[in-house]
This record gives structure tokens, sequence and C-alpha cells, in this order.
């Protein structure tokens, strides 16, 4: 969607936004009025042309650490909160977000513990906050599992496109290689702490634990 | 995680640009990442991740969700 996307169509026109401002808004130190002139200016910047079309938005994870800013500074603004297997996020080599937020978002005393156990208490952190805030959006929030889109995308869309008045297709323009299952943690340490930090979370969002 | 929001005074202009140029309000795609590494390659080219889904082909699959 939009300008300026990477390979992962990420928007990036976001980007310093989003660098500039999410920790200053989880640490209670931003400007707002500046914040919501920038907002538009990336909006502008992303948009282009295609800000003719009917459905619009865009795509940049980090999106979630500002929910309620954008929310409020957004009239009618839709979210899509895209959750993934906590335990294949905290194994992962792309610990860009624990790298960049998790000292703003987890609390002091935890930031001493292994990372991927930094890693997970951050999975959950975030993806409670904005599954709670999704809340009081009633039907302008959307929840969806990667792991469904891989299963089965018009099922795990099918809420989001009767939403938007979209036609899913039913056949998909390329084969879907599903996600293996995802592997042990690695040691009982890991394990005992995904138990007693995290297993609300995953009960929540429908893993095993 | 998030924090008490104190609007007072802040003017959006979001809400105007939206109804100047007849625009819908926005759809934003947001989560946590980790299907590319830092370097820009795929993860299942990591022997500790699960996910054994070809980024591109998924990514032409479904387009904005599935590359988050």
């Amino acid at each position: 969607m939009g300008h300026h996307i990477n390979e992962s169509e990420d928007a990036m026109a976001f980007v310093p936004l989003y660098d500039r401002y999410i920790n200053q808004y989880l640490a209670g130190d931003a400007d707002y009025q500046a914040l919501a002139d920038e907002l538009l200016s990336a909006m502008v910047q992303h948009g282009g042309s295609f800000l003719d079309n009917r459905l619009w938005g865009w795509k940049n994870p980090r999106s979630i650490y500002l929910l309620p800013i954008l929310d409020a500074l957004i009239p009618g603004l839709r979210f899509v909160h895209v959750v993934r297997d906590g335990m294949a996020m905290s194994t992962s080599d792309n610990q860009a977000q624990l790298t960049k937020h998790g000292a703003y978002v987890i609390e002091e005393s935890m930031q001493s513990l292994p990372q991927n156990q930094r890693s997970l208490l951050l999975w959950s952190l975030v993806n409670n906050a904005g599954a709670d805030y999704g809340k009081s959006m009633g039907n302008r929030y959307f929840v969806v599992r990667y792991e469904d889109v891989c299963e089965n995308p018009s099922k795990a869309f099918s809420a989001l496109g009767i939403s938007l008045g979209l036609d899913l297709p039913m056949v998909w323009d390329a084969p879907i290689q599903k996600p293996r299952m995802r592997q042990a943690p690695m040691s009982l340490e890991f394990n005992k702490f995904v138990i007693e930090i995290a297993s609300n979370t995953f009960k929540r969002f429908g893993y095993p634990c | 995680m998030y924090r008490p929001l104190n609007l007072t005074g802040v003017v959006s202009p979001v809400a105007e640009y939206l109804i100047r140029h007849r625009l819908s309000a926005p759809i934003v795609v947001g989560g946590l990442g980790g299907l590319r590494n830092s370097s820009g390659s795929a993860i299942v080219e990591e022997p500790r991740n699960v996910h054994g889904a070809s980024y591109k082909r998924i990514r032409r699959c479904h387009g904005v969700c599935a590359s988050v």
C-alpha cells in the first residue's frame, strides 16, 4: 500500500516518525502536537496518488506501539493487529523491535534477562496491550494470526474482507508453504519462563503453551 | 504499556485533511515483526527459526499482512 515501501512492504515514510516518537511516548514524554503534524506529513508522503483510492493505509509493524495515539489523531482509523507465535518471535534472529523499544516496554528489573526471555516478554506485553486497546475500537480492530494466514488466507481475512467489502479469492495466486511446527524452546529455564510469564498470552491468541 | 494520553490543546490536522481530500479512514497494519532478519534474508535460512514459509511467495500471496 502506498509509495516508498521496502521489500517487506513496510511504509518507509513512517520510519522517522516512529523512530522519533515511540520511545518518547512509551516514556511519557512525547510532544503530541508535533507528532500529529508529522503524522500528517508522513501520511501525505506515503499516500501520493494512492490517496484517491477508496481503501488505503499503510503497513509498518511498529504502528502497534502508537495505536492509542493513531486512534486519537485519525478519526475512523482501522487497525489490523498481526500476531505471530511468540515462540518463533523469541527465537528469531530478528530482534529489531526488542533492540529499539524493549527498554521502554520491559520494566527495569527484567532487563538483565537473557535475550530470548526479554523478547518473549516484549511479545506478551505488546500483543496484550494491542488487544486490550483493540477492544475499545470495536469493529475497527482486527486481529490476524500469521499462522492462520498461511493455513487459509481467505478464512483468516474473512472478517476483514467483510468489513472492507472485499471479495477475497478462494484460490490465491501462489502456493503457500505452511510454517513448520515450532521447535521446542532451548532450555528448562526458558520453558519455565514461558509458563510463568507468557502462558496466558499464548492462550489468549490461541497458541499452545 | 500504553501511556495515558493528554491531548488537551492538541489539534490533529489529519481529520481536516481526510475531509478535504474526501478520503476514507486509513487501514493500518501493525504487530511484532520477525519474518526477515536484519540483513534482509528470509528467516527460513536461519536454523533456529521455525517457519518454513518462503517470504517472497507468502508476500505475493497475501500482500499487506503476511510480511509483518
